[in-house]
């Protein structure tokens, strides 16, 4: 589904990315885990195309998003860091919106399946601005998951929500892995072994680790911070 | 193209700003017109006081209006978004311009009733005001393109207005007759020539008469894809 082929980007001299490669197929969730700083989420704009490698290059369902964007993009599914909104909208209006633009099928029967997905039938109407942090956060994934892409790229899906709702998001994302490649970034890693059948580990743009959960676990000592404090070093 | 126009729209219309600043554009234009203007002192009936003031209206109005078309998607980061939808550049960038372009169009239509007053008045020759409603419309397309541009460049709203301002009054004034008497005598007639036909007042001038020229109508198209061109350019350069 996904193959990036020896990405790096640069900023001046600053390597943010240098020579990233992996791939993620149907059914995967990859834990995309490092530092603050480490370059996942210059390497999740890569991957959507909002920003052009200097190098590499990446393939969605074997189109590359530089030289075929339109159909590359209409593939993915993307949550950006810090979850962007147009704060004036209600979550309604804003699901609208987007089914619009990318002209989804049949956009009532979409947005009710999302609305339902993520729970967010109360606050459906009011506008964005005056929402909580969590309800921010599934208005974001509502979004990514409207066109039912094949490839959905979450930065930091579970941020900011309560146990309850970490716990809400996780099972949906392992229930929507049966149908899509998924890639999620992440600070906390008790989050990997829950979700993810893939992780990897990057730090200064460049991998560290790549595996199963239980390969990462018997990698190194008992405790995952520890493992990671170790493979950062 | 058009469910980002629609957004744009709705985004303008869903807060008190857009009704604030169309009543803010029409209050300064009519009280221009009426006080500055001589309106009724004149006892002419037609509108050609009124469209000598809207350039200069529109220097502080449109660029207040684009200010934050580009620049708020970078600050709050929606731009993330925009730019990854399955949408071709140009489409996305056209898009705004046109959006915030039908804004102003709504808000200089809303002047209506100074139409209907010198006809309720007089007898003008309203073909003559519909050009110059035309005129004024076209060159509102030019400056919203130019301070859309400004506002691709920064995250700050407010750089995006001055550095509008500036550069919208600069084009402007350069067909000033006070600006160009002033220079005559320093710089060759052609030079003069060449710098008044890239004025908005100059194309504005001729158009003011009731007649749409070619010329004029040219200048304001290629102005506005001109500066089009320059924010796709803009973020052609990602990186």
């Amino acid at each position: 589904m996904l193959e990036v082929e020896g990405i790096s980007k640069f900023f001046g001299d600053f390597k943010a990315i240098n020579n990233l490669s992996f791939k993620v197929q149907v059914g995967d969730v990859m834990g995309f885990l490092g530092p603050n700083g480490a370059g996942k989420t210059t390497s999740m704009r890569v991957i959507t195309g909002y920003l052009k490698a200097d190098q590499g290059r990446v393939l969605i369902n074997n189109k590359n998003i530089d030289e075929d964007p339109i159909t590359a993009k209409s593939l993915i599914g993307y949550l950006p860091e810090g979850v962007p909104l147009y704060l004036d909208f209600s979550p309604n209006l804003y699901l609208q919106y987007v089914c619009d633009v990318r002209q989804v099928k049949d956009p009532k029967k979409s947005i009710e399946r999302v609305i339902k997905e993520l729970q967010l039938e109360e606050v459906k109407d009011v506008p964005i601005e005056t929402l909580s942090k969590g309800f921010k956060r599934r208005v974001g994934i509502a979004q990514a998951l409207i066109h039912d892409p094949k490839l959905l790229i979450l930065d930091e899906p579970t941020d900011g929500l309560d146990p309850l709702q970490k716990f809400e998001v996780r099972k949906l994302i392992k229930d929507l892995s049966k149908s899509k490649a998924i890639i999620i970034s992440t600070h906390i890693l008790d989050e990997v072994p829950e979700v993810c059948n893939k992780c990897l580990i990057i730090n200064s743009g460049e991998k560290k680790f790549e595996g199963t959960p239980t390969q990462l676990k018997r990698k190194v000592g008992k405790n995952l911070d520890e493992k990671f404090r170790k493979i950062i070093n | 193209m058009l469910p980002l126009i629609k957004r744009e729209l709705k985004l303008f219309f869903i807060t008190p700003v857009a009704y604030i600043f169309t009543a803010i554009f029409i209050m300064t234009s009519m009280s221009l017109t009426f006080y500055f203007g001589q309106f009724f002192e004149s006892g002419v009936a037609e509108l050609t006081t009124f469209f000598s003031f809207i350039p200069w209206v529109f220097i502080f109005f449109i660029p207040a209006v684009t200010m934050k078309s580009w620049s708020e998607e970078k600050r709050l980061g929606t731009i993330e978004l925009l730019m990854t939808l399955p949408i071709n550049l140009w489409k996305i960038v056209l898009s705004k311009f046109f959006a915030t372009w039908i804004f102003v169009v709504f808000s200089i239509i809303l002047t209506f009733p100074i139409w209907i007053t010198v006809n309720y008045l007089g007898n003008p020759d309203n073909l003559i005001i519909l050009g110059q409603y035309l005129g004024a419309i076209l060159m509102a397309g030019a400056y919203v393109a130019l301070g859309v541009f400004f506002s691709s460049l920064t995250n700050n709203q407010i750089i995006a207005f001055i550095l509008s301002i500036l550069v919208s009054f600069m084009f402007t004034i350069v067909g000033f007759p006070l600006l160009l008497n002033f220079v005559s005598g320093l710089l060759p007639l052609e030079i003069i020539e060449l710098i008044s036909t890239f004025s908005f007042l100059t194309h504005f001038n001729t158009i003011q008469t009731g007649f749409l020229t070619m010329k004029g109508f040219l200048f304001f198209v290629s102005f506005i894809a001109l500066w089009n061109y320059l924010t796709i350019i803009k973020f052609m350069n990602r990186s």
